[in-house]
């Protein structure tokens, strides 16, 4: 599994990092920076939690 | 014969002169009266502004709308009145102007740097209980809910805290005052200018000795590669005078009176503090304060009804955060709910920029109250009356204490 997050929609809630701080970091300003490349299977279920966080919907996983 | 797609969609319902700040019904039930609204009427519309009409969006998912598209619902004017009124930078900016404003907020307001001061945020909540604690009753809302806040703002910003009275006073002034109440908006705009006086007193200060403070910061910034002029600097400490005074002081009031009234919760909390952050985000969800206008740019349809260039509509983070298509059973309250995606601090590129340090702030008064006073109650025969407006909150909070 791999996670995007459209940075057009971010507005920096920061949900995601709160919900799954392994899986999405945030950059200086507080906007969602998702894992780089595929996402290891322990931290698909926290990755997905993260995407239901977000209340823009601005994270996509595939 | 079955409708076509270009049926035009129905006008949405009319309640003749409906005004949020004086509704009796909203006032004496506020949550159960926007759930009433949204059964009957997801959308209606109120005449009660002028020439055009205000539209209140009752559903959540049409609250979600109208917040991230800034191109049609723009954020001109945030109030519902066509009236002349201290203008907020950035939240009366839209795209691409308010990108640049907003970007000189978003790096003190960021999440690590909130952190950064959570130590000195905790001594101040903990400083303010020891005042008051061994007096064994006192009026939440003043004693610990405006002052905790207030406190921390004035001293981020780098504004005098011994006059945070005065300050606590100028903030309920402008945003309290019910517009019947100030028809031609003149007890509003005489706040506003002594807001913009306290922030005149100490700009030409930090311009020629800048301190470690949200003022010399701002003042430090660039916009299109100049320095920000004077009256820009002002609409913006305006809004994060009334934006950093007045909201986190009304969702801890409210959740305070919650937990005073449901022991088995409080216990939970003070048992497992784990709890807490998730509980925050329920707080911020039951009693979601909000409400705020948008102008209308261009002749759309929003939930099914048609909305014309120059009407505005209402969002209400209230209505959103009870709506059964977005929260399952909306009216319990549920402290590990997830997913919770309330929009007690909107959406889209006016998303509060505070809410970072509001969820440090709330969850710190949680923790550190009930380490002190972990039991507490409703004084008898208190009268505690709601206000609702661009904030709601409840007007008093009189707790006694072991």
């Amino acid at each position: 599994m791999r996670v995007t997050v459209d940075r057009a929609v971010c507005s920096g809630h920061a949900r995601c990092h709160a919900t799954a701080p392994d899986v999405y970091d945030l950059d200086e300003g507080g906007y969602a920076v998702p894992f780089a490349g595929e996402v290891p299977s322990r931290l698909e279920e926290q990755a997905l939690d993260g995407v239901d966080a977000c209340p823009e919907k601005a994270i996509t996983p595939a | 014969m079955s409708a076509t797609l270009d049926t035009p969609a129905t006008e949405a319902p009319l309640r003749p002169g409906f005004d949020p700040e004086t509704d009796p019904e909203l006032l004496a039930h506020h949550r159960e009266t926007w759930n009433r609204f949204r059964e009957e009427t997801p959308i209606f519309r109120s005449d009660f502004a002028g020439p055009y009409d205000v539209f209140f969006l009752m559903r959540y998912a049409d609250n979600l709308q109208a917040l991230q598209d800034w191109e049609t619902f723009s954020s001109s004017s945030v109030i519902a009145f066509d009236q002349p009124h201290q203008q907020m930078i950035p939240e009366e900016l839209d795209p691409p102007e308010h990108t640049k404003f907003r970007r000189t907020l978003t790096a003190p307001f960021a999440p690590n740097a909130v952190r950064a001061r959570e130590q000195e945020i905790r001594e101040l909540c903990v400083e303010l209980i020891e005042g008051f604690r061994a007096g064994g009753a006192g009026d939440f809302r003043h004693e610990f809910a405006e002052k905790f806040p207030t406190t921390v703002f004035l001293r981020m910003m780098g504004l005098p805290v011994e006059q945070r009275d005065a300050f606590i006073n100028r903030a309920h002034r402008a945003l309290r005052t019910a517009h019947a109440d100030d028809p031609d908006g003149s007890i509003r705009q005489t706040a506003a200018a002594e807001i913009v006086g306290d922030l005149a007193a100490v700009i030409e200060a930090r311009k020629v000795q800048p301190q470690d403070d949200l003022i010399s910061h701002v003042l430090a910034q660039e916009v299109d590669g100049e320095r920000i002029g004077d009256l820009q600097f002002y609409a913006m400490g305006f809004l994060l005078y009334i934006a950093g005074l007045d909201t986190v002081a009304n969702i801890l009031t409210y959740s305070f009176k919650h937990l005073a009234e449901n022991p088995g919760l409080r216990r939970m909390l003070i048992q497992k503090p784990e709890m807490i952050p998730d509980a925050v985000e329920e707080f911020l969800r039951f009693y979601s304060i909000a409400t705020g206008a948008r102008v209308v740019t261009r002749d759309t349809e929003l939930g099914g009804v048609p909305i014309k260039a120059g009407d505005r509509i209402m969002y209400c983070t209230a209505a959103a955060g009870r709506d059964p298509e977005q929260f399952p059973d909306p009216d319990t309250f549920v402290p590990d709910r997830r997913p919770n995606r309330h929009l007690a601090f909107g959406a889209g590129p006016h998303r509060c920029v505070g809410s970072h340090l509001a969820r440090l702030e709330l969850r710190i008064a949680l923790e550190e109250w009930h380490a002190r006073i972990p039991d507490y109650r409703i004084a008898e025969g208190a009268e505690i009356t709601e206000f609702v407006g661009s904030v709601a909150g409840l007007s008093a909070l009189p707790l006694v204490w072991e």
